[in-house]
């Protein structure tokens, strides 16, 4: 069973990603100018995030996540990848366990619109160092930063 | 006579994938976007077999599970839940829910047949 021939499915794939990347677009749109208002940071530990903050951040872990999930199971897979770790970041923010930043919110943009390289199957120059820098932003910047 | 599952997701492309993979198998699917929806057409139809997304608006997966796993009528309809790779939490609060088993996102279809097949044959 090859998914990549089967038309409908990739028009219907094609068709909900690209909602799900302009979701995750506007939502960090959305969070960013909320920073301004919080001097660039925003906790959801102990927290200066309000409910809206909270609930824009689960909708981007929601939004990250099915677009991982369903790039991943229609063999998608480096849109797949890059969605897993922006995913890692939006449930760890959720959770409470990173403080957010506009260089974070800089960088997940530039995550998000190497997702919607992928979705076009276009390449996607020195996507694994995007992947990186990712991937170190979630095992090592925040985490220090965060008190107990 | 075929069997009837029903797919509960929100993703179009993981109810249409999923859809296909089973028609393809011979049984026949109902789908639903959310819990909640799920939940109505259950109450309503005789289904074999329900495979479930966890994350979905309205009523996530966790919230259906645990109201079929509670209904007298509906309680022993085998529940697989969709997770993805690696996420031991869901599996644990699954499993104590009363989930049948689980099916790790991303899968080929041929694992989502034998997955149906341990429960239906």
């Amino acid at each position: 069973m090859d998914l990549k021939n089967n038309i409908e499915l990739m028009e219907t794939f094609k068709e909900e990603a690209q909602g799900l990347i302009e979701e995750i677009r506007k939502d960090l749109c959305i969070l960013n100018s909320q920073l301004r208002n919080n001097n660039y940071e925003l906790r959801t530990v102990n927290s200066t995030a309000t409910n809206s903050q909270l609930k824009i951040l689960f909708e981007l872990f929601r939004s990250a996540h099915t677009l991982k999930g369903t790039a991943l199971c229609v063999g998608f897979h480096e849109l797949g990848e890059v969605a897993a770790v922006i995913t890692d970041i939006f449930r760890d923010a959720k959770d409470g366990k990173l403080k957010i930043k506009a260089e974070i919110i800089s960088l997940l943009s530039e995550g998000v619109e190497a997702c919607d390289k992928f979705l076009d199957e276009e390449e996607v120059a020195g996507h694994k160092k995007l992947l990186k820098r990712i991937k170190d932003l979630n095992r090592e910047t925040y985490l220090k930063e965060i008190p107990d | 006579m075929a069997k009837n599952i029903l797919i509960a997701d929100d993703s179009a492309t993981i109810r249409k994938l999923v859809s296909y993979t089973l028609k393809f198998g011979g049984y026949n699917v109902v789908t639903a976007n959310d819990g909640k929806q799920a939940w109505e057409i259950l109450r309503k139809g005789k289904f074999d077999m329900t495979i479930i997304d966890i994350l979905m608006p309205v009523m996530d997966g966790f919230q259906l599970l645990s109201k079929i796993k509670n209904d007298e009528k509906l309680k022993n309809t085998p529940c697989v839940i969709l997770t993805t790779e690696g996420d031991e939490a869901s599996e644990q609060k699954g499993m104590e829910l009363g989930a049948d088993s689980f099916m790790a996102k991303p899968f080929q279809p041929q694992q989502l047949i034998a997955k149906v097949e341990e429960f239906i044959k």
